[in-house]
């Protein structure tokens, strides 16, 4: 998770992210932050997140929940 | 489905674009965006400069100025073709097809074949399929394969998703038989994604009325309306991701090759970080994939290849020959690739539409 959260804090050009950070809230949280984040999420995890994925995600550790339930089915 | 063709050849190709070059910086005010992201957006993507016509230039104009300038050069005769395919997104007219105003403006002979596909991303590679088919018949010895599209009149310049890389263009293709060999391809649908690129109103199923034209904000900032083409970014982005490499080991395997064969990949241009993500995935050298179109040209729908072809190797492919794969991906959804040989042509170029008086 720590990657995960390093990778998201350096696209949203912040210090640190948290698990319990709410994503929109973050300035730079818009569609091109989104693309890298799912371009990082298929080649780190070899798992690729849709835009109808990302509508039912709010914090940091939503997101991280879903790439690891998909990476383990 | 995996095909193969026999003894076909590309023998020349002539890539036609405004004159008029548009600057991604110059246009960053229209789109609801702090500046510092739009720098951002610039260099992910590698947006710079497009290519986009004046209001009154359609797709066959853009075909017909090429196909004259050939006629002129004497690089292609009037009656040394036998069909013409014009592949593009944007008709002139419901009725009649482009392919048909092109031979009428051209005052061309009677005794040929005139077809339009309708077709995106990847129709360079539909159209050569086709092109291969006709190539079958004994009556027809040389096929002109036209992709042309003007599809920025359909993009929402405050749709900072699609405008920033919209750009215009044609190719003219010139297809024939000879030499012998195998030419490898494949292509799959899936006609269940096709929401992802779209242009909702406009035909049949929903005329363009004023309601259509209302341009609202889509809720992230992009205003367009329903007569604006709607491009899904990501999910285009997982759709190549997850399609595009098992596309081209499957090509391979048919193939009987491997990387080390290939001298270029000239796969669709829709931005430069598609492409490097890809390149990436599949384990293929940068060099050996260009994506510079997009920021020189535009993304000109299914032109982007030939547009590949001739700013990248255009005097390699007129003195010498080179193992290529082409790959071509979007609307449908649509994903084909093809490994031939190209070379020795006999032309390469590329010219700037003027608008022509008569």
């Amino acid at each position: 998770m720590e990657d995960y959260l390093n990778e998201l804090a350096r696209l949203l050009e912040v210090g640190d992210v948290k698990p319990e950070d709410e994503l929109r809230k973050f300035e730079l949280w818009d569609s091109l932050t989104v693309l890298a984040l799912l371009a990082f999420i298929d080649e780190k995890y070899s798992v690729l997140v849709s835009s109808l994925d990302m509508a039912d995600v709010e914090t940091a550790s939503d997101l991280y929940k879903l790439i690891e339930f998909r990476n383990l089915s | 489905m995996d095909l193969v063709f026999k003894d076909k050849s590309i023998s020349g190709v002539l890539l036609v674009v405004p004159s008029e070059e548009k600057f991604f910086i110059e246009e960053m005010s229209n789109f609801h965006f702090p500046l510092s992201r739009s720098l951002k957006l610039k260099e992910v993507m590698g947006y710079d400069r497009h290519r986009v016509v004046s209001e009154e230039t359609t797709a066959t104009d853009l075909v017909v100025f090429g196909m004259r300038r050939l006629f002129d050069e004497n690089l292609l005769f009037k009656d040394s073709f036998d069909a013409l395919i014009v592949v593009s997104q944007s008709p002139d007219f419901l009725m009649p097809s482009n392919s048909s105003v092109i031979q009428g403006k051209l005052d061309l002979p009677e005794d040929m074949l005139c077809l339009d596909l309708i077709q995106g991303c990847a129709g360079f590679l539909i159209g050569l399929f086709q092109a291969f088919m006709l190539l079958e018949q004994p009556s027809i010895k040389r096929v002109v394969l036209a992709n042309t599209d003007v599809l920025s009149k359909k993009v929402s310049k405050m749709d900072r998703n699609s405008y920033p890389l919209i750009g215009d263009a044609a190719s003219i293709t010139i297809v024939e038989n000879g030499p012998k060999g195998k030419i490898f391809a494949n292509v799959k649908m899936d006609g269940r994604g096709g929401d992802a690129l779209s242009i909702p109103a406009g035909g049949f199923k929903l005329p363009s009325t004023l309601e259509t034209a209302k341009m609202v904000d889509m809720g992230d900032g992009n205003i367009r309306s329903l007569d604006n083409l709607k491009m899904d970014g990501s999910a285009v982005f997982n759709f190549v991701q997850t399609h595009v490499p098992p596309m081209i080991d499957q090509l391979f395997q048919s193939a009987g090759i491997s990387d080390k064969d290939v001298d270029h990949y000239l796969f669709h241009q829709p931005n430069k970080f598609m492409l490097d993500k890809l390149a990436e995935k599949m384990n293929v050298d940068k060099k050996k994939m260009p994506s510079n179109v997009v920021g020189v040209y535009g993304n000109s729908s299914g032109v982007t290849i030939p547009a590949a072809l001739v700013s990248n190797l255009a005097n390699e492919l007129k003195t010498g020959r080179a193992n290529v794969c082409f790959a071509g991906f979007g609307a449908g959804l649509t994903w084909a690739s093809m490994y031939l040989r190209v070379g020795m042509l006999d032309f390469c170029q590329e010219i700037s539409y003027e608008k022509e008086t008569n």
